[in-house]
């Protein structure tokens, strides 16, 4: 009797022991963690009407360093970096540098709203562009993302308190600079 | 009359596993009918975790995120993408995090099959615990006259 009641309890025990393991290596990931899988992936193509009436086409622009930027009229970081970013386009005005703004989670009337009122003289896209901060997993705004001259996502910004066009210049420095050479195997 | 209601009992007790088994099946083969495309996002949106909030789903959350994921399944749903194409364009984007319900591959299906054996384990048990007790009571014998006088003697000293 004494035996059964062994076994009982060790199925018991090897049952509760199996439900810890798998929460001990289940993905714990759960809250607003930024999310880094588009980084080092050739960014998605996306064309879209531009405040003034214009087009923009990502395609268009390989060959450039490309900043591509997510922003709200309520986001307060977007606010903050937006100074920034207008340093960051007038420095680039003649170079193969393209800063592109999108709208993430706000109205076209508020993102117009917003233009005026701060300025800025580069493409932006207002009209359906959900889809694409979806297709570069953004979480929340402000974002910016630095796609290479290849297309390639190199480096992602995030946070309240947004980038710097000097930050901008500096990881596009870094990202420019060849790859050291291999150590030679002693 | 004894072995009529031994065929009795089992017939009861198959007639109730199939009704059980039947519930079952149908309960999980039922998709409800036709949905529409607002039912079939509100059930997607309810399975794909908003990427910005703790533990919550797409469907609950009113975040910029959240609103963009359930405005883009709408599009999809309307594009005539299934269910599982969309998760997977969220799963490409966002990682496989981003899918409330467990995976049911790998190590982490034992979450879905585990209780399952757990609750088959102790259904076998239980009725292997009634199946010994009725043995018991079953092998204990009738009172013999010896066990009748060794009472009524006991009574006797008794009174």
């Amino acid at each position: 009797m004494r035996h059964r009641a062994a076994i009982a309890a060790a199925i018991v025990a090897a049952i509760l022991a199996l439900f810890v393991l798998l929460l001990a290596t289940s993905d714990t990931e759960q809250t607003g963690s930024a999310n880094f899988e588009i980084i080092n992936q050739i960014g998605p193509d996306f064309t879209g009407p531009t405040i003034g009436g214009g087009e923009f086409s990502l395609r268009e622009h390989r060959g450039d360093w490309v900043v591509l930027n997510f922003f709200a009229s309520w986001c307060v970081g977007c606010r903050v970096e937006h100074p920034e970013l207008i340093e960051f386009s007038e420095r680039h005005a003649n170079d193969n540098v393209q800063l592109v703004s999108v709208m993430f989670g706000d109205t076209e009337k508020k993102a117009l709203e917003f233009f005026e009122e701060l300025g800025g003289e580069w493409p932006t896209l207002v009209e359906g562009t959900g889809r694409i901060g979806i297709d570069y997993s953004v979480t929340a705004v402000p974002e910016t993302l630095l796609i290479s001259p290849s297309g390639r996502v190199v480096f992602k910004w995030l946070g309240s308190r947004g980038v710097t066009a000097d930050g901008l210049d500096e990881a596009i420095v870094a990202f420019s600079a060849p790859a050291p050479d291999p150590v030679p195997a002693n | 009359m004894s072995g009529f209601k031994a065929q009795w009992r089992w017939l009861s007790w198959v007639l109730m596993a199939i009704v059980g088994v039947a519930a079952l099946v149908i309960g999980a083969a039922a998709d409800g009918g036709t949905k529409s495309e607002g039912e079939q996002m509100s059930e997607l949106a309810s399975t794909i975790r908003c990427p910005q909030c703790r533990g919550q789903a797409v469907s609950e959350s009113d975040v910029a995120i959240a609103r963009e994921i359930r405005a883009d399944i709408r599009t999809r749903i309307s594009a005539g993408e299934s269910n599982d194409e969309i998760l997977q364009v969220y799963i490409d984007r966002y990682g496989r995090s981003i899918v409330l319900t467990p995976d049911s591959g790998g190590f982490t299906g034992l979450v879905w099959i585990v209780p399952v054996v757990a609750a088959g384990l102790a259904i076998a048990a239980i009725g292997l615990a009634f199946q010994r007790w009725r043995a018991e009571a079953e092998s204990m014998q009738a009172a013999t006259e010896a066990d009748r006088e060794l009472v009524a003697s006991l009574r006797r000293k008794k009174l």
